[in-house]
């Protein structure tokens, strides 16, 4: 699942680097447009709807491995 | 009435990722803006929905935005919300207007074949910033476009759109707008 995330974030905002304790805020400086860009692809690579609501508290990437998980969402 | 009025100073500097932090950028201007001694500004805090503010000066309001290659930082003695944005997406703006927009913004967007779309996020996130809450608050459930068509809208609020550099939209919003003022650092 980092591989997917690492993928996604640099498509939609060029940035490298990335790993389980990367905060996409504080290390990427990414804003909320960005933020909605990635929501819109992971959404595109599930084919699903993410609530908005409920993403914009993980902060790093471990949350999102954690809430896909928990979302039943696999790479296929 | 003037007296009413929200003055406010915005602060922009070049961004550069790597350089100087957005927390360094906004000490910094908070003590050009309000000419407090470093440290008077005492520990940064966050509210319940991550918007940042100092307890121990609570009368400095302020809203930070970057985007592209600018950092901006607008102060006032009351609320306010900024948002600054590159006309760069990865998604196709109608394809995210349709999916996290409000009906009454994607239809007005659409008419205009979406040329506006970035200064409607811009208004958007300005209110977002104004409240407080983030996108806490699905961005689909509020609209700042009214039923007559009129944009830039919010009950009680004024939203207005800056100019800024070609390429980037601007908007701030505040319960009553006064004179804006900017300065460089």
């Amino acid at each position: 699942m980092l591989q997917l995330i690492q993928d996604i974030v640099y498509n939609v905002t060029g940035k490298q680097g990335i790993t389980y304790e990367t905060d996409f805020v504080q290390d990427l400086a990414l804003n909320s447009f960005d933020v909605m860009n990635i929501i819109s692809a992971f959404e595109d690579h599930f084919d699903t709807t993410i609530p908005t609501r409920e993403v914009w508290h993980l902060h790093q990437v471990k949350d999102v491995i954690d809430y896909l998980a928990q979302k039943g969402f696999t790479q296929p | 009435m003037e007296a009413d009025c929200t003055p406010v100073t915005i602060f922009r500097h070049p961004f550069q990722e790597g350089g100087d932090g957005s927390h360094t950028l906004l000490v910094q201007a908070a003590q050009r803006y309000n000419g407090l001694d470093p440290g008077a500004l005492g520990e940064l805090r966050t509210g319940p929905w991550g918007k940042p503010f100092f307890p121990q000066v609570p009368g400095l309001h302020f809203s930070l935005t970057h985007s592209g290659d600018w950092w901006l930082c607008a102060f006032s003695d009351r609320p306010l919300g900024l948002d600054l944005q590159i006309h760069r997406s990865y998604a196709d703006p109608a394809r995210l207007a349709r999916r996290f927009f409000h009906p009454l913004e994607d239809a007005w967007l659409a008419r205009g074949q979406y040329r506006d779309f970035f200064d409607l996020w811009c208004a958007k996130e300005s209110w977002v910033k104004f409240t407080g809450r983030g996108f806490f608050d699905d961005p689909a459930d509020f609209s700042v476009v009214d039923r007559q068509g009129r944009f830039p809208v919010r009950e009680g609020l004024q939203l207005r759109l800056l100019p800024f550099a070609p390429g980037y939209s601007l908007c701030l919003c505040a319960r009553q707008i006064g004179a804006v003022a900017w300065q460089e650092f």
